[in-house]
């Protein structure tokens, strides 16, 4: 097998993934729990996408603690513009 | 035909064009989009998320980053190095003070792999273990973090928050600049992890860098003109194979412009 069609298919197959990460990442929604509203012992959270958890990763939007993310602002307010503490 | 059109000769335009482009947000952002280029996506100009920033919280998260991985990946297997070498503001900045005057030198072969270890350990493994607040992330020691983030907010504070942190961060910035005007795009050879996560895929990018192989004098002219200078333009031209096929390669296309493209030698002419 010539090195170019070798490139290609390693190219196709990479792409293809590509679009699979990206498909999944679409798809896939976090529980981000907030943990200033705690009613009646229960735990409140939100479902958000991954584009939402990666625009709360630019300015650490949410923190782990044990399995659960945490969110660190009240996602009911407006957001704004905010940086990343890190 | 071919050398009527030289796209390197616009680089420089590009990059600065990129520059203000990327950095020109008046408040609505885009940042659940990673671009792969080293720019801090906390600078108050940012449109894009950095990848890097990304991948650490999602290791300290411990969550897969399947947006972020697919996109990087997408790029990269469209365009392999492109955005380093075309779009990157830091490798403009290095390729800027690499033009002031001074002593040059080349870095050792084996230093182009430091890169992968930053980017395992300092991107994925560290925060990974000890959360993304971890002091030994990359954007600890991000010199575009120091320079878009960093110092802005030192000044507008008054030096208010300098810290130890902070001391290291600024000192890791001025040996990184140092470093770039001493040796062409140092930082993006030994320690920059998006070139790390780019590099492999220079292989089977679809971008590709033509030169017309057949007509090749070994002349240097290429290898000369590479601001990588361990991508070895040349060896890949001598082989048949797009010089861009290499883990150094930022794709500037510089190997093409200078290339003289001589017309093929008669037969039997000596050299």
């Amino acid at each position: 097998m010539r090195r170019v069609t070798k490139e290609r298919i390693a190219a196709a197959f990479l792409l293809s993934v590509a679009a699979l990460l990206l498909a999944v990442g679409a798809l896939r929604t976090y529980k981000v729990y907030d943990d200033s509203t705690e009613e009646f012992g229960l735990l409140s959270f939100t479902r958000i996408s991954d584009a939402e958890l990666v625009v709360d990763a630019t300015f650490s939007g949410v923190e782990q603690r044990g399995e659960r993310l945490y969110s660190t602002y009240d996602r009911s307010e407006p957001r704004g513009r905010r940086a990343c503490p890190t | 035909m071919l050398k009527d059109f030289s796209i390197a000769a616009h680089r420089r335009a590009v990059q600065f064009f990129s520059l203000f482009a990327l950095h020109s947000s008046w408040g609505p952002e885009i940042k659940w989009l990673c671009n792969p280029v080293l720019s801090c996506h906390s600078c108050a100009l940012a449109w894009f998320a950095c990848p890097i920033g990304v991948f650490v919280h999602y290791s300290g998260y411990h969550i897969f980053p399947f947006l972020a991985v697919g996109t990087v990946l997408l790029l990269g297997v469209l365009i392999g190095r492109l955005l380093c070498g075309w779009v990157c503001p830091f490798g403009l900045l290095q390729d800027l003070l690499h033009k002031l005057p001074g002593p040059k030198l080349k870095l050792p072969s084996w230093t182009g792999y430091i890169k992968y270890v930053v980017l395992v350990m300092m991107v994925f493994l560290l925060p990974f273990l000890f959360t993304e607040r971890t002091a030994y992330s990359f954007c600890r020691i991000c010199p575009a973090s120091a320079i878009q983030v960093t110092l802005p907010n030192l000044f507008s504070a008054g030096f208010a928050g300098f810290n130890t942190a902070t001391a290291i961060k600024l000192a890791i910035l001025a040996l990184i600049l140092a470093a770039a005007v001493v040796s062409s795009r140092s930082f993006c050879k030994t320690l920059c992890p998006i070139g790390a996560m780019l590099a492999p895929l220079n292989f089977i990018s679809l971008w590709k860098i033509r030169v017309p192989t057949e007509n090749c004098v070994s002349c240097g002219k290429c290898e000369t003109a590479c601001p990588q200078q361990d991508a070895a333009p040349a060896a890949h031209i001598i082989q048949g194979t797009p010089p861009n096929r290499d883990l150094e390669c930022i794709v500037c296309h510089e190997c093409q412009t200078t290339c003289p493209r001589p017309k093929p030698r008669p037969q039997g002419s000596a050299n």
